[in-house]
């Protein structure tokens, strides 16, 4: 350790005398923010940070894996693309980290680990919710549930607002990034060794009330979230479960809403993002524990949820994020799930849910094009 | 040989180099016997099917309607002249990143669910391929209007034709004659379009038949969507032997394409093999099944029977509502060929055409209207249109102000950089080799062997090996490699508005000047060129465009954001193609600024377009 530290200060003093920088590829939310925080560090520790704001980094990372001399020193990804770059990633050596080390929270370290060893740096989340439209409780007087609820809660407040002439709950019928909840709180698919298992009697049972829930006039497909939105903001939608990166853009289109834990045992999937390095990680892990120090700004301005432990959290949800967290489900990240899951039941949920084909030979389908991947 | 040397040149370094590196890294990874397993897999054949629909409605339809809108500027006073010119050179400056995000804006506020069925889904992918395209078409036919003599038209008027007569007798054969290759070329692009349907639809509504362990297809899945999802799906596992070999497929499907494309424009009968072949092997649909033994009682060769056994076929399709691509075709060409009333046809199709045109008028400007109030606005999220009160209430230069100290205007000093270099530098090799394929018709058919090579091999497999090529040149990094890229990504419609364009030119002037010894740089440069200036105002202003607009390039051969034109930062504020993280005021302000910037930059331009070779 204090090797460590003194190769630190020392690798600080060179830089001051030297001018040494190093490149870092960000995306999503809080470009500004990393600049600001990027020239922040430069005035203090001397060391030019170049943040270049990637658009379609999937794109860009799959030419860089097989040209690794493109690749930046440091990337910000998101659990989906960490099976493309595990490979090229440098193992993270926590001890570098100065007052970060072995404060990862679990969640982190399960999604980025890869070969026994952990390949990012665990930063922040996104957590499903449930977002109520309380202008239409308000209205028809229905109360709003307990953050300790069931399904069959939701399936009793469904039955109440649709004799409102209200529709109850909406998203698109295609998004695994919803069903996959749902298909872990009543079974398991995803399974330890890492394989995925669709066709099972739990997720025919599951998909067997979804489709009725269609058929009751419960549950509207929204096949693009821009509708969706529109139609929770005029109120013609009561409930929707998306991620908790939307409070943002609801407070500035002033919708009457409010969160709460989705219904048990429904799993909010948690969105993570983390650092990979790539190269230069003598420069790099001083930069991420001064962006570290900074964090809570940014988790407050995009209620994002840090994956580091003791960041203080100012978020007005947080105790709905802490539930959600507590009954949540990781992403697993192979490529099996995040291309073959994610497309197979993409397409199987459209097609049964749209009430076009029957459930068996979907499944079937879904889980041979699974397969191809595992 | 020399003067078609660079373009030779171009597509050696740009298209066949990488594709024969790409090839041979992968050529042990292809299975050829899993060809005729992924043929017949339903989804490749929804998705070639809906491919050739989409292809051929987008293609007849853009270039019905730009003949018929160029015919009408044409005609127009002036001032109304230059305010349709003005429109129709903005629309086509929004770079697809800007056009298909504003688009789908207007579409998810005027309709509530796009893909509630195939045919809405399908409706609302033409209408967005016909917006986007539009403008280039109707520029292109207006330039060919321009450069032919006004007697033409006066003498035609004279002997008492009427307006719809005189396009369809006169202008509209032109165009027909002049475009066949780019409508060729077109048809292959829209094949392979991937932007439109992933922005709109995502390929949906899902078909049953189309969800396979090879793939997933819908009814708005085109070839090159298709193909996209496959490549994302298998870039990194495995399973590389079938993405190959499904990529191999693809690619020899659009080959295919290209070839019978060629023949559908000149003699549209001799292609209903190939369709007829196509539909036995892809499931017996009932236009062929009707087809097959129309044909068999008849003598196949007399053309005439040929004719009515395909109206069998259509009108058999057409009674028991049995749809397919071969059934399709088959009621266009009669229904073209075989119209009764041809007059009243014809009157139908202007009108029809006439009323696309006011209804892309009046997207044009809703969309227009609709990025300018977004540019003042504070909005992230994707807001409804707003009533006129509340328009008015919150307007601010805040996303201007933004955009000023944010460095955007190096950013746009970046692309002119990249348009202007792309257009100069475009205009001279296409223009040479379309002038060497004039001289020698050898070059021409060579010119379209590499024109179709780069259509179907250029892409995401090319660009591997090109950014290795350019990291040990130490190019990366560098705006010449990305003007290359552009060029190649132009040379298609570029070279054949080109050739097709000199080939149109009165070839007395060449012969004076090769008579008075001129040498062949001096006809090329002195008469040719200036004759058809028109034509090349319109390939510059297409190759500036794809400069300033280009994307894929820039993206992967540009790692510092001080060179990074604007196409990269507007859709880094557009967000994913899902927009879901996409700041509208600040990516409007910046699509604003883009537009008006390359509007000023093109000013002498519109006047070279209209300028008349007599005159010149």
């Amino acid at each position: 350790m204090t090797k460590r530290a003194i190769l630190s200060y020392f690798l600080l003093f060179v830089s001051v005398t030297v001018g040494l920088s190093f490149t870092v590829w960000v995306s999503w939310e809080g470009e500004d923010w990393y600049r600001t925080v990027a020239k922040a560090y430069a005035e203090t520790a001397q060391v030019r940070v170049e943040i270049v704001p990637i658009p379609a980094l999937d794109q860009k990372l799959q030419v860089g894996m097989k040209t690794p001399d493109t690749l930046p020193d440091l990337c910000l990804i998101k659990s989906d693309y960490f099976p493309l770059v595990a490979s090229s990633a440098l193992p993270v050596d926590s001890g570098r980290l100065l007052g970060y080390a072995g404060r990862f929270a679990e969640i982190g370290i399960q999604t980025y680990t890869s070969g026994g060893a952990l390949r990012a740096v665990p930063f922040y989340a996104d957590t499903q919710v449930l977002f109520l439209q309380t202008d239409v409780f308000e209205k028809h007087q229905i109360p709003l549930p307990e953050s300790d609820w069931t399904v069959d809660d939701l399936e009793a407040l469904m039955t109440r607002l649709h004799a409102c002439g209200v529709t109850p709950i909406g998203w698109g019928f295609n998004s695994p990034y919803i069903f996959q909840g749902l298909q872990e709180g009543f079974g398991q698919s995803f399974m330890p060794d890492g394989t995925i298992r669709v066709k099972t009697e739990e997720n025919q049972g599951i998909l067997r009330r979804l489709r009725s829930w269609v058929v009751n006039g419960w549950f509207k497909d929204y096949p693009q979230r821009p509708g969706l939105i529109k139609d929770f903001s005029a109120g013609k939608v009561a409930m929707i479960p998306q991620g908790s990166y939307l409070i943002p853009n609801f407070d500035e289109m002033e919708v009457p809403y409010t969160a709460v834990p989705l219904p048990h045992p429904w799993k909010s999937v948690i969105d993570t993002k983390a650092w990979v390095v790539f190269k230069n990680e003598a420069l790099v892990y001083p930069f991420l524990s001064f962006l570290f120090d900074r964090m809570e700004e940014l988790c407050a301005a995009h209620m994002k949820q840090s994956l580091i432990e003791g960041i203080p959290s100012t978020e007005r949800y947080s105790e709905v994020f802490e539930k959600s967290l507590k009954n949540s489900l990781v992403q697993p990240s192979t490529i099996a799930y995040s291309e073959g899951y994610w497309t197979a039941m993409k397409a199987c949920l459209e097609l049964y849910l749209r009430g076009e084909g029957e459930l068996q030979p979907l499944l079937s389908t879904a889980q041979a094009y699974i397969d191809q991947f595992q | 040989m020399i003067f078609f040397f660079p373009f030779l040149l171009l597509t050696a370094g740009m298209t066949l180099f990488p594709a024969a590196f790409s090839a041979i890294a992968g050529r042990t990874r292809i299975r050829f016997d899993l060809f005729w397993e992924l043929f017949r897999d339903g989804s490749f054949r929804i998705s070639a099917q809906v491919s050739s629909l989409y292809a051929i409605f987008t293609t007849l339809s853009v270039f019905f309607c730009g003949t018929t809108a160029a015919y009408l500027l044409y005609r127009l006073p002036r001032f109304f002249r230059k305010a349709g010119f003005i429109l129709l050179f903005v629309i086509w400056a929004l770079p697809s990143f800007v056009s298909l995000p504003v688009f789908r804006a207007m579409l998810l506020n005027t309709v509530e669910n796009p893909i509630a069925s195939g045919l809405q889904a399908f409706l609302s992918v033409l209408t967005g391929r016909l917006w986007v395209d539009l403008p280039i078409m109707t520029l292109i036919a207006l330039a060919l209007f321009e450069d032919l003599s006004p007697s033409y038209d006066e003498s035609m008027r004279l002997e008492g034709a009427g307006t719809i007569d005189r396009f369809f007798s006169l202008f509209f054969q032109i165009a027909r004659k002049s475009l066949v290759g780019y409508l060729c070329i077109s048809f292959l692009d829209q094949m392979r379009d991937v932007t439109l349907p992933m922005m709109l639809t995502e390929g949906r509504p899902l078909l049953i038949a189309g969800f396979t362990p090879y793939g997933i297809a819908g009814a708005t899945t085109t070839l090159g969507f298709f193909l996209k999802n496959n490549l994302v799906d298998f870039t990194s596992g495995d399973s590389w032997t079938f993405l190959w070999s499904q990529n191999a497929l693809v690619t020899a499907t659009l080959l295919a394409s290209f070839w019978f494309m060629n023949r559908l424009f000149r003699r549209p009968e001799k292609t209903f093999w190939l369709w007829f072949g196509l539909e036995v092997l892809w499931g017996l649909f009932l236009g062929s099944l009707v087809f097959l033994p129309a044909l068999f009682f008849t003598d196949w060769k007399r053309k005439e029977h040929t004719y009515a056994c395909a109206g069998i076929a259509a009108g058999a399709s057409l009674i028991l509502g049995h749809l397919s691509p071969f059934t399709v075709i088959l009621w266009v060409f009669l229904l073209y060929h075989f119209f009764p009333f041809r007059k009243v046809f014809d009157r139908l199709l202007f009108f029809f055409n006439t009323a696309l045109i006011a209804l892309w008028i009046s997207v044009s400007v809703i969309a227009l209207g609709f990025l300018v109030w977004l540019s003042f606005s504070g909005y992230e999220y994707l807001p409804p249109f707003p009533t006129i009160g509340k328009a008015l209430e919150n307007l601010s230069w805040d996303n201007y102000a933004y955009l000023f100290d944010s460095g955007f205007l190096v950013n746009l000093k970046n692309s002119l950089w990249l348009g202007l270099g792309s257009g100069a530098l475009g205009v001279l090799i296409f223009s040479m080799a379309a002038y060497a394929a004039l001289k020698k018709p050898k070059y021409y058919t060579f010119a379209k062997g590499l024109i179709s090579m780069t259509l179907v091999m250029a892409g995401m497999n090319t660009f591997v090996p090109l950014v290795l090529t350019l990291e040990a040149l130490h190019g990366l990094n560098r705006f010449l490699p990305i003007v290359f890229a552009v060029l190649n990504q132009s040379a298609p419609i570029a070279f054949m508005t080109a050739y097709f364009a000199f080939r149109q030119t009165d070839r007395t002037y060449t012969e004076l000047g090769q008579i008075d010894g001129a040498s062949r740089w001096q006809l090329f440069w002195k008469i040719l060129l200036p004759l058809s200036i028109p034509t090349v105002s319109v390939v510059f202003l297409y190759i500036f465009i794809k400069g300033w607009s280009s994307f894929i390039a820039p993206l992967l051969l540009i790692s510092s954001p001080e060179k990074y034109p604007v196409s990269l930062r507007l859709y880094d504020w557009a967000g994913d193609p899902g927009l879901h993280h996409t700041r509208w005021g600040i990516f409007a302000a910046g699509a604003i600024l883009t537009v008006a910037v390359m509007a000023v930059c093109s000013i002498p331009l519109p006047a070279l377009v209209r300028k008349r070779w007599s005159s010149g």
